[in-house]
């Protein structure tokens, strides 16, 4: 018996999304980074803007894809980074989730990408680092180098959303100036 | 970018929130509250660094005597050749310690921030 499964066109731009999202996962791997844990996490900005277009579950097929596939091209699934990886894109899932209900259901005035990708990140590194504080290194020291990547994940954050703010901003009017020509 | 009220709230919150890690986890606080005493690696006595007072510790070699004062703690003598404990003189920081290595007497500060993590010597 043959399976025939026909993506439809949600798959095909969820595939889409995801690709370009490991395309820059990959290719941010290679930077070096000056402490072990903090990068730039230029990704999420495919993952915001997905979310900002398509919604809550698309965001999640490219983050979760990106984090399953990206790790397995740079030769780290199933280790201790993808497990922390793996982790930290729940969190920042879940905050995505949780801000998705407070602009829907709860404000008036709603939280823009800015404080979305900013909160996401800070999310992602808070709970990395309780990954590594249980898992990996339970020393008081530890904690001497919280403030550096909550710092870090503030300062990317921002920067991811003003980013992701701009593509929006450029997609829609490039959409608009096109429908008006025709 | 147009950053609407919410926004300026979350922001200004998470501004707070890293200042209070970087003011609450990098104080290395001078203070320390008790003082430990161990005699040949053991811990002996966990002593409170505000009672004043004078110990004779029974060590390897004899008896070291120890003096607490006012938050510090010392060695005032030792039944060693040397006496670089006496000579390290008062401790008052958390982590601290001073130690006589022929009685296999020393004493550790606890409290307030570590300046080292870890000492190894």
């Amino acid at each position: 018996m043959i399976l025939k499964i026909k993506p439809d066109k949600k798959d095909i731009v969820i595939a889409r999304f995801a690709a370009l999202a490991i395309g820059i996962h990959v290719l941010e791997s290679l930077l070096p980074s000056p402490v072990p844990g903090i990068k730039p996490g230029f990704a999420n900005i495919i993952t915001l803007l997905v979310y900002m277009v398509y919604g809550f579950s698309a965001a999640t097929w490219v983050s979760i894809l990106r984090v399953l596939v990206g790790s397995i091209i740079v030769g780290t699934f199933l280790s201790p980074t993808f497990v922390l990886s793996f982790s930290g894109a729940f969190a920042s899932l879940l905050m995505l989730y949780c801000c998705d209900q407070f602009n829907r259901h709860y404000l008036s005035e709603k939280l823009s990408v800015f404080s979305l990708a900013i909160l996401m990140s800070m999310a992602h590194m808070a709970t990395q680092f309780l990954m590594v504080y249980v898992f990996f290194i339970p020393h008081q020291a530890l904690l001497d180098i919280l403030p550096i990547m909550m710092t870090a994940a503030l300062i990317f954050g921002a920067f991811n959303g003003i980013v992701a703010y701009r593509v929006h901003a450029l997609v829609h009017a490039k959409v608009h100036i096109k429908q008006e020509i025709v | 970018m147009k950053l609407t009220a919410p926004d300026k709230i979350v922001f200004s919150l998470s501004i707070l929130f890293i200042v209070s890690l970087y003011w609450g986890l990098w104080q290395a606080s001078d203070e320390a509250y008790e003082v430990e005493i161990f005699i040949s690696g053991e811990k002996n006595y966990r002593l409170d660094l505000h009672e004043n007072k004078r110990l004779a510790v029974k060590g390897k070699l004899g008896d070291s005597i120890i003096e607490i004062k006012d938050g510090q703690a010392r060695f005032i003598s030792s039944p060693c050749n040397t006496s670089f404990c006496v000579r390290n003189g008062w401790q008052s920081h958390g982590g601290d310690f001073a130690a006589c290595l022929p009685n296999a007497v020393s004493l550790h500060l606890v409290g307030g921030g570590k300046i080292y993590d870890a000492i190894n010597f």
